[in-house]
């Protein structure tokens, strides 16, 4: 479910097929890993490319090289939230975050597992995007 | 017929007493309309089970049905005591540090362990998006099993499958109950279900039922009392006297107890019906118009029943305990003044009558009785669920099946386990679902393989872990309590609440099944202190009129096997109990009575204001003051019989 959740954040960068460098700090090993991808924002759904796999998400299903995959709750919760970054229009997320400027402090049960959220933006353009998890994970997506 | 100035003085005197006591000790606060006040040791147990949810439902998955369920969502939040129902962080903490410890250990090797710690390795750093491992059990090294909600969740929000969304709230302590009802009505859910409602509810249903059954109590003997007391100051007086010791008697047992149960009042109420008698017999004799040389049944008569309240109050139930010491403290506080403060009223015209009807040998009957008690005693039934008495709200009950079936929860039952010490009482909790079997069972082999697990994992390339290192906690009551989990200390033993299924073994607890145990316990003692008391009633018989003992004895043994007869038709509860044995105290009064010179108009006049009191108890809706008016009914309509057609010369 994660996994769909970053692909949906990375989907804020653009409407087009945009390339980006995904940099993800796993605590338990501590090691950085780094990846590279392909993002293109549809008008009711966010399709993001990998080297190996193609993830496919609308607002209700979700496909991974084409086949459905579950669709869980913490999905619904993280695709609300990309809109909502994309968009500029928080009041959908506003009952699990703290919306301030260019971050979102996550509250109620979802503060159990991310600690924030962090993004800039230039001319209306995300720059890049910053997560911080509680068991001491991190991610950054820059464009 | 002129009452002299003095004695004005004296009702005057009490008034003022009785009120500065009542406002001294405001016994009208302590008036309770709940059930379960009335279970005196164990209801603390309850507390925690009495749970403070609150279930709202709006039909259908649309978006509208959606969009009204956030917006009662929103509107229920606002109110100070509702808040979201959130999960238990600090004990979700406590798994995750102690996982190992907590859960099953599988049988795996090492070579297994190391080879599933690589496996989880490769696929974090090749996955192509990030994914969270579990946060519980990452490596799956225990029995531990996710749980999964997906089901139950629908858009970001609850759902009751196969009906619509749904919300859950938690309701804090201290909430008003009726404010509550009413705040979560106007919300216009499709359904809503608290268990505090019964709270509401029921209260209105019994203070309805109660005031219907006063009013109804007062008017019939208001007639009554007009029809028989022509003598108008006499009447008033009469009125003021049973209103000052049903007073004087609920500020003294709210002294003794800490709620007073609504049931108490209303049959201190109708009690008066017998408080009034000790007025009627000095009134018709002519008593009242001088003190010396009052015929001693009367006296007899309120003895003999004070001491069957009295030998009551011993039974151990806290109903009995309230309605025994609001009747001892009524009837012996009416007769004081009955038999001190009035005086001055010349007797009535004697209207004696004796009804001329074929008389029925005492003897023979007397045979009779004690075949039918025999046959009785074998075939009546006791109903010891005292929770059947309580207020029946199907409606509600119909609610909360609707929200427990849907979300599964019906077939479980709460238990009582309790242990020598918290390892063993943790150790019990895993045979049931309790917050305790979230906690960590500890021993030093345990110990040893979680080190060996952690040093396998950090040689597979985890340099921080996937399991936390720290030791096996101990736990004391204090961090328990820090996890928001209740330990009680009983005794030397610890005690906990727990969920199960099959409940062999463990001590069911419910308000039915602490009633249940309470009633079980008190049972032999009730039926003790009426064998004690017929004991020594028959005594008394023998000594005060040797001749006419068999028909003093019929006055309780007949009584109380017409009573039994209810018992054919409807399993006897504890209720039906207490008032036979309390029918047979005042039939004893009536023992005494016919065998002596008294008017019988007094005694006519007497069993029928004790009829007008208990007997409207049966036009009750609640099961409790209807079996108190059904067996009333019956022993005075037996104690009527015997009046009219047994020969008293044996």
């Amino acid at each position: 479910m994660i996994r769909v959740f970053l692909a949906l954040l990375l989907s804020v960068f653009s409407l087009h097929a945009t390339p980006f460098k995904e940099r993800r700090y796993i605590n338990s090993l501590d090691m950085w890993v780094e990846k590279n991808g392909n993002i293109t924002f549809g008008e009711q759904t966010i399709e993001l490319n990998y080297p190996n796999t193609t993830y496919l998400i609308s607002k209700d299903e979700v496909f991974l090289d084409s086949k459905p995959v579950e669709r869980s709750v913490v999905h619904e919760l993280f695709y609300a939230i990309l809109w909502a970054i994309y968009k500029d229009d928080f009041k959908e997320v506003s009952a699990n975050f703290e919306v301030e400027q260019n971050s979102l402090i996550p509250k109620s049960e979802l503060a159990n597992v991310l600690l924030h959220v962090e993004y800039e933006k230039d001319d209306g353009e995300l720059k890049n995007l910053k997560l911080e998890f509680k068991n001491g994970d991190k991610i950054e997506i820059i464009r | 017929m002129v009452i002299r100035l003095k004695s004005f003085a004296k009702p005057l005197f009490l008034a003022i007493f009785l009120a500065s006591l009542a406002l001294l000790l405001e016994p009208f606060d302590k008036i309770s309309t709940s059930f379960d006040t009335l279970l005196s040791d164990k209801k603390e147990l309850l507390t925690p089970l009495i749970q403070n949810k609150l279930f709202v439902a709006v039909e259908g998955f649309d978006e509208g049905s959606l969009k009204r369920i956030k917006d009662i969502e929103t509107s229920l939040l606002a109110h100070p005591n509702i808040t979201k129902l959130t999960q238990n962080h600090a004990l979700n903490e406590h798994k995750k540090e102690f996982a190992l410890y907590i859960y099953e250990l599988k049988n795996l090797t090492d070579e297994q362990i190391s080879l599933r710690a690589k496996e989880l390795k490769e696929k974090l750093i090749d996955a192509d998006i990030f994914f969270a491992i579990d946060p519980i059990d990452p490596l799956g090294l225990t029995n531990y099993e996710r749980e999964d909600f997906s089901r139950f969740v629908k858009n970001g929000q609850l759902i009751l499958p196969e009906y619509g969304y749904l919300g859950v709230f938690q309701v804090r302590d201290g909430v008003n109950y009726d404010e509550f009802y009413e705040f979560v009505q106007r919300q216009k859910s499709d359904i809503a279900f608290s268990p505090l409602f019964y709270f509401s509810e029921n209260s209105k249903i019994i203070k309805n039922d109660v005031n219907k059954i006063i009013t109804l109590s007062f008017f019939v003997m208001a007639i009554f009392f007009l029809v028989l007391i022509k003598n108008k100051k006499l009447l008033f007086l009469t009125l003021c006297a049973i209103a000052f010791s049903g007073i004087f008697a609920l500020c003294m047992v709210s002294l003794l107890v800490e709620s007073i149960s609504i049931f108490t009042v209303v049959f201190g109420f109708c009690l008066s019906g017998v408080a009034v008698d000790y007025m009627f017999h000095y009134y018709f004799s002519g008593y009242l118009n001088e003190r010396r040389n009052r015929p001693k049944e009367v006296f007899l008569g309120m003895i003999t029943t004070v001491f069957g309240f009295f030998a009551l109050s011993f039974v151990g139930f806290e109903l009995i305990f309230q309605l025994c010491w609001f009747a001892i403290f009524s009837l012996v506080s009416s007769f004081v003044i009955f038999s001190t403060l009035f005086s001055s009223f010349e007797p009535p015209k004697r209207r004696d009558f004796k009804p001329k009807t074929p008389k029925i040998k005492a003897s023979l009957l007397f045979v009779f009785t004690l075949f039918a008690l025999i046959f009785l005693g074998l075939h009546v039934e006791v109903d010891l669920d005292l929770k059947n008495l309580d207020v029946k709200n199907s409606q509600l009950e119909i609610k909360k099946e609707f929200f427990y079936q849907k979300l599964s929860q019906e077939d479980e039952q709460a238990v009582l386990f309790s242990a020598k010490s918290l390892s063993e009482l943790i150790a019990k909790s895993r045979l049931l679902r309790s917050e305790l079997s979230s906690l960590a069972l500890c021993d030093e082999q345990k110990s040893k393989r979680v080190y060996q697990i952690n040093q396998i994992i950090k040689n597979s390339g985890f340099k921080n872990g996937l399991y936390s290192q720290t030791p096996c906690p101990l736990y004391t009551q204090q961090s328990l309590s820090e996890l928001g989990i209740s330990v009680q200390k009983v005794g030397e033993n610890y005690q906990a609440i727990g969920f199960t299924k099959d409940t062999k073994g463990f001590e069911k607890l419910s308000t039915k099944e602490l009633f249940e145990d309470e009633l079980k316990s008190i049972y032999f003692n009730l039926v003790l202190v009426g064998v004690i008391f017929l004991v020594v009633l028959s005594l008394i018989f023998w000594l005060y009129n040797k001749k006419r003992f068999i028909v003093s004895l019929l006055f309780i043994l007949f009584p109380l096997c017409v009573m039994m007869c209810v018992g054919l038709f409807i399993p006897l509860n504890i209720l039906n109990i207490f008032m036979m044995i309390i029918i047979l105290s005042l039939s004893v009064d009536f023992a005494f009575y016919v065998n002596s010179n008294h008017p019988q108009s007094a005694i006519y006049y007497s069993l029928a204001s004790t009829f007008a009191g208990f007997g409207v108890l049966v036009f009750s809706s609640l099961n409790a003051l209807f079996s108190i008016g059904l067996s009333a009914i019956w022993g005075i309509v037996a104690i009527l019989f015997l009046m009219i057609f047994v020969k008293r010369g044996e």
